[in-house]
């Protein structure tokens, strides 16, 4: 999304890396807050010493440290550098970071009566109010927020429209509950219900949500100049991140030290065939499948819908997929999976697929750090078979379902009854538990824990709507696909 | 009659991932009649973030290089553009 504050953290990333690849981050890393807000700059917050904290905080999640983990707030950043370049694997703990300096601790989401109030005679608002909250102690409108129950029939009621109610973004976009403010106000993520989709961190104005970051890990091996240099897995969704064709973006990754760089698109190959087959022996058995490919959603069931597991896919995802293949081919080197997703990190963490994982974002910020414009490489193929149209198309909503039920096509023994979730809220978690139960009827579920699908992740960098054109144009490339796909042996 | 005013949104890297992209759907925010006056032109990169205190996306509309566009920002900076050329 274009603000202010994607800008002023893809600007702190591309700074990061910056001294990374120069060598020189353990000496630079402790003055580059104060060279990022000098006193005579300005700030974006009440001043430039908050600004400075808080992107102490930012550059100790690019470490891919826990805000949440510090001890000794004297404790230089120069001694975290030290001790992240000292791990074997990725970071561990939470995926999700909450920086709290940066909260607002905005007041909990609720009702107000605003200035707007005229003091009618027909007191609407007090007439639907189910608690008794609305009283006129000066003539107009006051409720009363401990009998408030947020219902929101006063808003709806006005003809003024002088309720108004203010939300609080981290909380009301968290399918799960997981955010939630602590005795101090500021908001506190709840590691036993947290599913790593982001969708707090893209809805935070306040950039106050940071991931553990494996920036520092990644660019560090890109740097090491060592021959096997690390292999990129390269998500599908990146057709509309950036400027230039896929493959002139498999060009780019070469320029910045990959080794070779596989497209995950053609993992779903697999991923396809094992559901397909799922289909037909859950179908003749009259029992519910649902997709397995966003982690999110699988972590979703894992911690909260426990009486869905039976039916998610066992179906490797495609990430999956293309890290074994990777694994194959470049024995020992790190496989980096490029997407964007943060719930990948756990994925990856958990199956052991990919040593890294890394946003388009934090891509972004690695090539601009490196120099490299997408558009002005020349087209370099991928290092894996080329992918069909319809895995390709595992990017966006419906995408999943379509190949699958291309590829099962007329051998299920009945037409099944499907359902996509797009998108997981409250709403849809509890149409989950619903499904799970049999009281919602369904054969086939897609369910994609962003709005959209994976091209609307919170990991991504540009218009949902030219990535979804864009993404059309690269499943449609018939040049590096279907054709080539008969030359290449599997 | 006036020629078309020309658009050049820049697409280098820096641009794209810093809200150049949301540029890129201008088009569908013109009237038809707007579409006949203006020529809307992706541009390689157009190397303005070094020279400019102007942070990105840039895009020149006309002659004019301007800077951190938003959509609405550049949708306003066309508009006016042509009522500059028409003198209304």
């Amino acid at each position: 999304m274009n603000n202010n504050g994607v800008y002023l953290r893809i600007q702190l990333m591309k700074r990061f890396v910056t001294e990374i690849l120069a060598g020189n981050l353990e000496e630079s890393i402790d003055r580059i807050p104060v060279s990022m807000f000098p006193r005579a700059g300005g700030s974006f917050r009440c001043c430039t010493y908050k600004e400075r904290a808080i992107t102490r905080y930012r550059l100790m999640s690019l470490l891919g440290f826990g805000v949440e983990e510090e001890e000794d707030e004297t404790r230089s950043l120069a001694s975290f550098v030290r001790e992240a370049a000292g791990r074997k694997e990725a970071p561990g703990g939470p995926v999700l970071t909450l920086i709290d300096a940066a909260c607002h601790s905005c007041p909990s989401g609720r009702h107000t009566v605003s200035n707007l109030c005229r003091g009618c005679p027909a007191r609407h608002c007090d007439a639907v109010c189910p608690r008794g909250a609305v009283s006129f102690p000066e003539g107009r409108a006051v409720i009363d927020h401990e009998k408030c129950v947020n219902c929101g029939k006063c808003r709806e009621a006005c003809p003024y429209n002088a309720v108004v109610y203010t939300p609080v973004p981290c909380e009301q976009v968290c399918p799960t509950g997981a955010i939630r403010k602590g005795p101090d106000g500021a908001a506190a993520i709840d590691v036993d219900r947290c599913i790593s989709c982001g969708r707090c961190g893209v809805n935070c104005p306040f950039g106050a949500v940071g991931e553990r970051s494996h920036l520092f890990d990644v660019a560090r091996a890109l740097s090491s100049k060592k021959a096997d240099g690390p292999v990129a897995l390269l998500a599908p969704a990146a057709a509309g991140q950036f400027p230039g064709s896929f493959a002139q973006l498999t060009a780019a990754l070469k320029s910045a030290g990959f080794a070779a760089v596989v497209e995950v698109a053609r993992g779903a190959a697999e991923t396809v065939r094992r559901e397909a087959e799922e289909l037909k022996e859950s179908l003749a058995a009259g029992r519910l499948l649902t997709s397995s490919c966003c982690p999110a959603y699988t972590e979703a069931v894992r911690l909260l819908c426990p009486e869905m597991s039976p039916f998610v896919s066992h179906a490797p995802t495609p990430m999956a997929e293309a890290a074994q293949y990777a694994r194959r081919h470049w024995p020992g080197a790190p496989v980096v999976f490029i997407g964007p997703c943060s719930a990948k990190r756990l994925e990856a963490r958990r199956d052991a697929s990919a040593d890294l994982v890394l946003t388009f974002e934090e891509l972004a910020a690695l090539l601009l750090a490196s120099e490299i414009d997408v558009a002005e490489c020349t087209e370099k193929k991928p290092d894996n078979p080329p992918a069909c149209p319809s895995q390709r198309r595992f990017a966006r909503s419906g995408g999943v379902q379509a190949a699958v039920l291309a590829a099962a096509g007329e051998e299920l023994p009945r037409p099944p009854e499907l359902l996509r979730i797009d998108g997981l809220d409250r709403k849809a978690m509890a149409k989950l538990k619903l499904l799970a139960s049999g009281k919602i009827p369904a054969d086939f579920i897609e369910v994609m824990s962003c709005p959209g699908g994976c091209i609307c992740g919170p990991g991504t960098v540009a218009d949902p709507r030219i990535s979804l054109r864009r993404l059309e144009e690269y499943a449609a490339d018939e040049r590096s696909s279907l054709r080539e796909l008969e030359a290449v042996p599997g | 009659m006036n020629e078309t005013l020309t658009v050049r949104i820049c697409t280098g890297t820096a641009c794209y991932v810093q809200g150049g992209s949301f540029l890129l759907d201008i088009e569908n925010r013109l009237s038809s009649e707007e579409h006949t006056l203006v020529e809307i032109r992706g541009a390689g990169c157009l190397g303005a973030c070094g020279e400019s205190f102007l942070r990105p996306p840039f895009a020149l509309v006309g002659e004019t290089l301007m800077g951190n566009l938003t959509p609405e920002g550049l949708e306003e900076a066309i508009r006016s553009a042509l009522a500059r050329r028409t003198g209304v």
